[in-house]
């Protein structure tokens, strides 16, 4: 990795690292999840789901952890190890393509929101979600500048209101239990949990090489699976006011006519997207650093970052979906989770890393699954089969078919 | 200056890439100005004043960048020096102010010359103009990132481009002036092409900091006003105010031009400001402090959507530029020539009479937009008589107190 910067800031606490990964994803998406869970679910169930995605993702976030922690090696230095260099360089730019959908996706719904809670008179020629979209856009820019320097500061100071705000929400928010349905308790939305979860999941090495130690690390990975937990279990009451994926209904909001909902949603919105915003540009860093000349790489990084996405953002924002983008480029990062998880599992066992061969397997595995589930997305192929099934199945096939073969030839030489 | 980088440290210019950088920076109000003058005050009147104007720019220019020469003294370092630490403050914030504003005032300017052509304003949603203008103004912080190298090579890499196009537009110019008035310069068609780009100048030696030499800075000078009036006298000929002439092809080309002004202009507009923060805040600089002034830039371009206070302060800050051009001129003419006693007073009567300039300005300013550039000159005037009044009281006391001392 001679073209690596060297890494800053290695001594973050328990409270730094769990700050910094629940700020980032304690916004409208991954709230939104719970009651797409909601959904599919009894109540009861959708609390049982919920659960024990959690205590899985656990697990996985655990030995993805393990992997990384002893050369403090980010999501694409993994990469490296496990799909060789040129894996490396697909990953890098799906990280980029990633952060690019997440940042226009996160920024458009929160700019939306806060366009109608922000009650402010203007002149009607004046386009008010453009100037709230550029305004969230400039203020992330600002504070992706120092990278992960500034993130653990911004996190650290933001994450206790950011919580104070979701519980006056959850407080105010004229709720009712959903009636008792025939469904008895099943485990029906597990998979959306996982794919939520498996999708940050594999980011997780990028942020965690800053710990001080393991112990703290796994320390943090407990804080943070509760706290999300707890959030995502609260996250249920939502469902009175998040209308789709991504959007808050105003309407509702601004009917209850509560000052103190009105003004805990829009702090809440507003620090939400710009902490999942810088979080997004740092983890993208990792990514640039595989494709940029060494002269663009350090803190110049960030700044070209974060004002190349907003001057993106500005320019899309709003004018078609990207929605075809978002799942692609969430289902790469899924299926990079699970070979990593299995190539670290079968070099554990054999007590070896993986060899070239390997390499090419991992590769093509993640090759064909992300290209299946992007031929799914498009409609070209059934998307009627989950996503994730499609995934676990072609890569198990085809990592099989490479370790069958690579036995013959082992046997016959 | 703690926070400055040693002049030796930095980038060190020749004259054709001194040229470049105010030639290319300074086009994007020269699109309008030689036609805009030949409508008001005829063909032959234009072309004298702009080239008098010109001429009186280039002398404000050879003052303004001698005073710093020898010290490599950037533009507000080098006001330092002839208004004091106070002084200084008040107009790095008052520059920081304008420059945003500037900033803002440039997107809108380019976005309104090419709705001129193309007419986005009616045929696409009314947010078009805030999101070209937003990601117009993100992409000039973005190319600021790059410092003065990058600023340098795209502006000669402009240049000549600049040149050609200039004279692409001529030769297809279907268009012929008949000089049928005297050629009798105006007194304001030649205000008007000094005052287009006075603030501009007397910035000017944050760049000319960067010269190699003496000389360089001269002929890089030379060049430009040069270059620049031949731009402006052109526009005679190349009717922009008339669009259904233009062919597809020289929409382009024009488009090319107003975009590659817009991002030039808005990263001088960043370059100087960044001069303005180091005197508040010594570290500020390099590429995070350029693109900051870019993003703030950009935001004040977002939010202020209302015209009428952007324009007033630009008005406002023409004033100020001007008074403050004249007493810095009047304060190195004023070091020349009084060497035979100190001055202790020096920089605190120098700032008084800009002050008093600034507020006769405002004062005129506020009753309402003036024609003739009233409040302009009036703030000039102001600040010049000061200065001038100040110079005799000293020197008259001086004289007296020292004809004293010879008797006793």
């Amino acid at each position: 990795m001679a073209k690596h910067v060297e890494l800053p800031d290695t001594n973050q606490s328990v409270w730094q690292l769990s700050a910094i990964q629940l700020s980032g994803w304690t916004s409208l998406p991954i709230l939104a999840t719970s009651i797409l869970v909601l959904e599919q679910n009894s109540f009861y169930g959708a609390i049982l789901t919920i659960i024990v995605g959690n205590a899985i993702a656990w697990f996985i976030r655990l030995a993805i952890i393990m992997m990384s922690y002893e050369k403090r090696q980010s999501t694409l230095d993994i990469a490296k190890v496990y799909l060789g260099n040129m894996g490396g360089y697909f990953i890098g730019a799906f990280l980029l393509i990633s952060t690019l959908a997440w940042f226009i996706a996160q920024t458009t719904a929160a700019s939306k929101t806060l366009t109608h809670l922000l009650l402010i008179e203007e002149n009607p020629s004046i386009d008010k979600f453009t100037q709230i979209s550029v305004f969230v856009g400039i203020v992330s820019t600002f504070l992706c500048m120092e990278g992960v320097t500034l993130l653990k500061k911004l996190a650290s100071f933001v994450f206790p209101f950011l919580i104070a705000a979701f519980i006056a929400v959850i407080f105010i928010i004229p709720f009712k239990l959903p009636e008792i349905t025939t469904a008895g308790l099943s485990l029906a939305g597990l998979t959306l949990v996982l794919i939520t979860n498996l999708g940050i999941t594999s980011d997780l090495p990028t942020f965690f090489r800053h710990s001080k130690s393991l112990h703290t690390s796994i320390k943090a990975l407990t804080v943070i699976q509760l706290v999300s937990l707890a959030i995502a279990l609260l996250g249920l009451y939502l469902g009175s006011i998040i209308t789709g994926a991504f959007e808050i209904n105003e309407a509702l909001v601004l009917g209850t006519s509560s000052e103190v909902l009105r003004l805990s949603l829009i702090i809440f919105i507003f620090l939400s997207v710009i902490c999942a915003n810088v979080a997004n540009v740092y983890s993208a860093s990792v990514g640039w650093e595989v494709i940029a000349p060494k002269a663009l790489l350090g803190r110049k990084e960030y700044l070209i970052l974060g004002l190349g996405l907003t001057t993106i953002f500005i320019l899309v924002s709003n004018l078609f979906s990207i929605e075809f983008l978002l799942n692609s480029s969430d289902s790469s990062l899924v299926n990079l989770c699970i070979i990593l998880i299995i190539g670290y599992m079968l070099s554990k066992a054999r007590k070896s890393e993986p060899s070239r061969f390997e390499q090419v397997g991992y590769f093509t595995a993640w090759f064909v699954s992300t290209t299946l589930n992007i031929l799914q997305f498009s409609e070209i192929l059934p998307i009627h089969i989950s996503p994730i099934a499609t995934s676990l199945a072609s890569i198990l096939i085809i990592l099989s078919l490479f370790f069958l073969t690579k036995r013959c030839i082992t046997k016959r030489v | 200056m703690s926070g400055r980088t040693p002049p030796q440290a930095q980038e060190k210019l020749n004259f054709f890439e001194l040229a470049s950088i105010p030639t290319v920076s300074l086009s994007l109000p020269l699109v309008l100005v030689g036609d805009v003058l030949a409508k008001k005050y005829g063909a032959a009147s234009a072309i004298l004043s702009i080239l008098i104007g010109n001429l009186i720019l280039w002398i404000i220019a050879i003052a303004i960048i001698s005073m710093a020469q020898k010290t490599h003294l950037n533009a507000i370092e080098n006001i330092k020096g002839y208004l004091g630490h106070f002084g200084t403050a008040i107009v790095a914030l008052v520059l920081i102010l304008a420059f945003m504003n500037w900033y803002a005032l440039q997107i809108n300017t380019s976005l309104t010359t090419l709705d001129h052509f193309f007419d986005f304003h009616t045929s696409w949603s009314k947010d078009i103009y805030l999101r070209l203008g937003a990601s117009l103004g993100v992409l000039s912080a973005l190319f600021a990132t790059g410092g003065i190298r990058l600023f340098k090579n795209i502006t000669v890499i402009c240049l000549p481009l600049f040149i050609c196009f200039y004279l692409y537009e001529i030769i297809k110019a279907d268009y012929s002036i008949i000089f049928t008035e005297k050629w009798r310069p105006s007194f304001g068609a030649v205000l008007s092409t000094i005052l287009l780009l006075l603030p501009g100048f007397i910035n000017f030696p944050t760049i000319f900091q960067h010269s190699r030499s003496r000389a360089h800075s001269y002929l890089g000078l030379t060049l430009s006003i040069l270059l620049i009036s031949i731009f402006e006298i052109s526009t005679i000929w190349i009717k922009l105010s008339n669009p259904h002439l233009w062919t597809g092809f020289q929409l382009v080309l024009i488009t090319i031009y107003i975009l590659m002004t817009l991002a030039c202009s808005n990263l001088l507009n960043i370059f100087f400001a960044s001069a303005c923060w180091q005197t508040i805040v010594p570290k500020f600089g390099g590429a995070k402090g350029y693109a900051i002034i870019g993003l703030l830039g950009t935001l004040t371009y977002t939010f202020l959507q209302i015209s009428s206070p952007v324009l007033f302060f630009e008005r406002l800050t023409n004033c100020y530029m001007a008074s403050l051009g004249a007493v810095l001129l009047m304060a190195h003419l004023m070091r020349i020539t009084l060497q035979h006693r100190p001055r202790p007073f020096e920089k605190t009567l120098n700032l008084a009479a800009w002050i008093f300039g600034c507020v006769v300005a405002t004062i005129y300013e506020s009753r309402g937009p003036s024609e003739n550039f009233e409040s302009l000159l009036s703030g000039v005037g102001a600040s010049v008589l000061f200065f001038m009044s100040v110079v005799f009281i000293e020197e008259t006391t001086w004289a007296i107190k020292t004809k004293l001392r010879i008797k006793a």
